[in-house]
């Protein structure tokens, strides 16, 4: 879907980035420390910001890597993503609730489905951007401190 | 107060607090030109770009986080943990006192661009102790 955001809608993703995603970002991190410890969720990561595109996509990775047959030495990460999926449905369910960035009338399912989606997907972006950067400062943190 | 009296407001109580930065930009600007030296100055051009062009504080601390995590340069003598400190909490406090004092806001977009506008001073001022003490160095060699 492509939209042009209103001022009034760049400022309100600006601070909603700055405040409750990043601080939400900052202790969703803090309960993976499974996955922060094993050091290996680079790619992970990397597959997140990949598909932190369109919120579509980012949900179906998302969904498809927690039903994944993890290795038991991976497991945590079935964790990480059911958290993570939980965080996305959460999310969405915010952006027409509690965040008001879709009106609840005047608009057909589809296009109410489609800016649910599109709002979705730039707070679910940012939330991956501060996610990333934290899991890689908490493993550096943890690796400095000797844990 | 129209935007333009407000913007102009916001950008003269930045300035009468910057004064304050200088021996924490100094110490920081020292920290990271014994870091990174002048052959590594790109790494300072990067962080004035994501300062000067960042629309919130957060894809600051995010970049600092992340090149923090993922290069020793960053990591020697604690500069960038300690510019994160810096950046996030200690001009926090400062954007509280410059928004009570005018009347703003300090979780509001005004607060948040007092926020960058401290944010972008400060790295200014550490940017200019550290090429100053790049310089430094050149010469003593």
């Amino acid at each position: 879907m492509e939209r042009k955001l209103s001022p009034e809608e760049q400022e309100r993703i600006r601070l909603l980035s700055d405040g409750e995603i990043y601080q939400r970002a900052i202790e969703f991190a803090k309960e993976q420390e499974e996955i922060i410890a094993y050091r290996q969720f680079g790619h992970q990561v990397s597959g997140l910001e990949a598909y932190a595109r369109s919120f579509k996509e980012l949900d179906e990775f998302v969904n498809h890597q927690k039903g994944r047959n993890w290795e038991e030495k991976s497991q945590s990460f079935e964790g990480f993503y059911t958290a993570l999926a939980n965080y996305l449905n959460n999310l969405r369910e915010d952006v027409q609730g509690k965040y008001s960035f879709v009106p609840p009338e005047g608009q057909t399912k589809n296009e109410k489905k489609e800016q649910t989606d599109f709002f979705a997907g730039l707070l679910a972006r940012e939330f991956v951007q501060h996610l990333a950067a934290e899991m890689m400062w908490q493993a550096w943190k943890s690796k400095k401190e000797g844990k | 107060m129209t935007d333009q009296q407000l913007r102009i407001k916001m950008l003269r109580e930045v300035a009468l607090r910057a004064d304050g930065f200088y021996d924490e930009a100094e110490k920081l600007g020292r920290k990271a030109a014994q870091a990174l030296t002048d052959k590594k100055s790109s790494q300072i051009k990067g962080l004035e770009g994501i300062a000067n062009s960042a629309l919130k504080t957060s894809d600051v601390f995010d970049f600092i986080k992340t090149r923090t995590a993922r290069q020793k340069e960053w990591q020697k003598g604690d500069w960038g943990p300690d510019l994160l400190t810096y950046l996030s909490r200690d001009l926090r406090t400062a954007r509280r006192t410059i928004c009570t004092q005018l009347e703003i806001d300090p979780e509001g977009i005004d607060g948040l661009e007092v926020h960058l506008l401290l944010i972008r001073e400060f790295v200014r001022q550490l940017a200019a102790h550290y090429e100053y003490v790049c310089w430094e160095n050149k010469e003593g060699d």
